[in-house]
């Protein structure tokens, strides 16, 4: 017989139901040993019928007396076991009482166990949720300390654009001037340059080369007009090229110039310590 | 998940038996005791005949553990069959024949259809179950399975072609697996409580 067609005959059924003749059941037998899908749909009508009877017998519970009668008549010589912890019966002889069994005396045992578990579960989950909630804590320190690290970082690049854009403007503004401050004998190689726009009223300075000043000296930056030079700061020992500084305005600026001077600076300057100079021109601003 | 929950206990079962003691036997009763005895009261009606014939059961079961074949079948059909064949012996040899059977199929049938209505709150699981089996399906699985009937006498009973009990039963079964499937679940939750 081909395999699908036994499977689907009913005859494995009426196998396990023990309704077929010896023949028949020999053949059945023989299947089920070559073949395992056989011996698995066996199998699996046996669990159905199992489970509808077992079922079924919740509602015909044997009488307790009937356990009482088996036991008293279980053959000598295999020595009974201490009565078990969830036996509520008092001697051997009288084991079954209070164990009238049936399905939901089953039930009964398996609460503890039942609770115990949820009990155990809701402890681990209290837990997770506990570690998870401490882990989210901690993240979300983490992040509002980084948003305010970035919030500052914004802010100070937001200033430093805005300078820098008021710089970009006043470099790319026609009545700006630049004007090369160019090395002196004292320091041939040295540059600086300063933006001068006299609409505006406003000058920029930009150190073009200008090396480090050796120890306890400090380049000092100077403006000169009809009355002689002002002071216009000292530059920092660590001023770099390229950076745009703006200085202190001073209407009809003649010259600009930077000498070498004392740490912290001088009210007047040594020109002997000249390094750079630069004309503003004569032409119109 | 429920073969695998059939398959320990019947583990659990052979367990008890081989060790042929006093916990054995009160494990073999609180487990399996209902479903036995269902399968004896199916055949003799006498409670007190049904007791005898349950506890000889369960001591032949008990003794005879070892001559269980585990590659022939399920150590449940084994038992089964003893409890089915000693209540079957016990009926012929009194005079449960001819006019008893006839009388307890048509009570079998008939209350079993009326169970629904009648049955306890605690079996509300297997009220389900029972009502999901269409009536004709449940009656060749009680007929064959619980019941004396052969082949041809089932046929003649449920007014069948010999040639469709098979295939009837087939059906059955199938929608009986269906049912355990869906329903197990909801069945093990209603039977613990």
């Amino acid at each position: 017989m081909d395999l699908q067609t036994l499977l689907n005959s009913g005859t494995l059924e009426l196998y396990v139901l023990d309704r077929l003749d010896p023949d028949e059941r020999r053949r059945v037998e023989a299947y089920a040993r070559e073949y395992p899908e056989v011996r698995e749909e066996i199998t699996a009508i046996e669990e159905a019928l199992e489970q509808y009877t077992v079922l079924q017998g919740t509602r015909t519970p044997p009488p307790p007396e009937a356990l009482t009668e088996v036991l008293s008549r279980l053959p000598a010589g295999t020595p009974p076991p201490p009565p078990p912890a969830d036996s509520a019966g008092g001697t051997p002889a009288r084991p079954a009482t209070g164990q009238a069994t049936s399905g939901s005396s089953e039930g009964v045992n398996w609460i503890p166990w039942l609770l115990a578990l949820a009990l155990g579960a809701a402890l681990f989950t209290t837990y997770y949720y506990y570690q998870g909630e401490q882990d989210r804590q901690q993240e979300i320190n983490e992040l509002r300390q980084r948003f305010t690290t970035l919030e500052q970082d914004c802010e100070r690049i937001r200033d430093a654009n805005r300078e820098n854009q008021q710089q970009l403007a006043l470099l790319s503004d026609a009545d700006t001037r630049s004007i090369v401050l160019a090395g002196t004998e004292n320091a041939p190689e040295s540059r600086a340059v300063v933006f001068y726009n006299a609409v505006a009223g406003e000058v920029l300075f930009s150190a073009a080369n200008l090396p480090v000043p050796p120890a306890g000296k400090q380049y000092q930056l100077w403006v000169i007009d009809a009355e002689g030079p002002h002071d216009l700061g000292v530059l920092a020992r660590d001023t770099t090229a390229g950076t745009l500084r703006p200085v202190r305005y001073v209407p009809e600026a003649a010259a600009f110039a930077i000498t070498l001077e004392d740490e912290g600076g001088q009210p007047t300057p040594d020109l002997s310590q000249l390094q750079v100079i630069g004309e503003v021109g004569g032409g119109a601003s | 998940m429920p073969s695998t929950a059939n398959q320990d206990n019947q583990r659990e079962l052979l367990d008890h038996l081989s060790r042929r003691n006093e916990a054995g036997m009160r494990y073999l009763f609180t487990h399996y005791g209902g479903a036995l005895n269902h399968i004896i009261c199916r055949i003799i009606s006498d409670p007190e005949v049904a007791r005898e014939v349950l506890q000889d059961v369960l001591l032949r079961i008990w003794q005879h553990a070892d001559t269980y074949e585990p590659d022939k079948s399920r150590v449940f059909t084994w038992m089964a069959r003893i409890a089915r064949n000693a209540a079957i012996d016990r009926s012929r040899s009194r005079a449960y024949r001819n006019v008893r059977k006839t009388d307890e199929l048509s009570d079998a049938v008939v209350s079993d259809s009326s169970l629904s209505e009648r049955m306890p709150v605690e079996h509300i699981g297997l009220r389900k179950l029972l009502d999901g089996l269409d009536a004709n399906y449940r009656s060749i699985i009680d007929l064959l399975y619980f019941k004396d009937y052969t082949q041809a006498e089932t046929a003649k009973e449920l007014d069948l072609p010999l040639g469709t009990v098979k295939t009837r039963s087939r059906r059955a079964l199938q929608m009986l697996r269906e049912l355990l499937k869906n329903e197990l679940i909801l069945l093990l939750l209603y039977s613990l409580t």
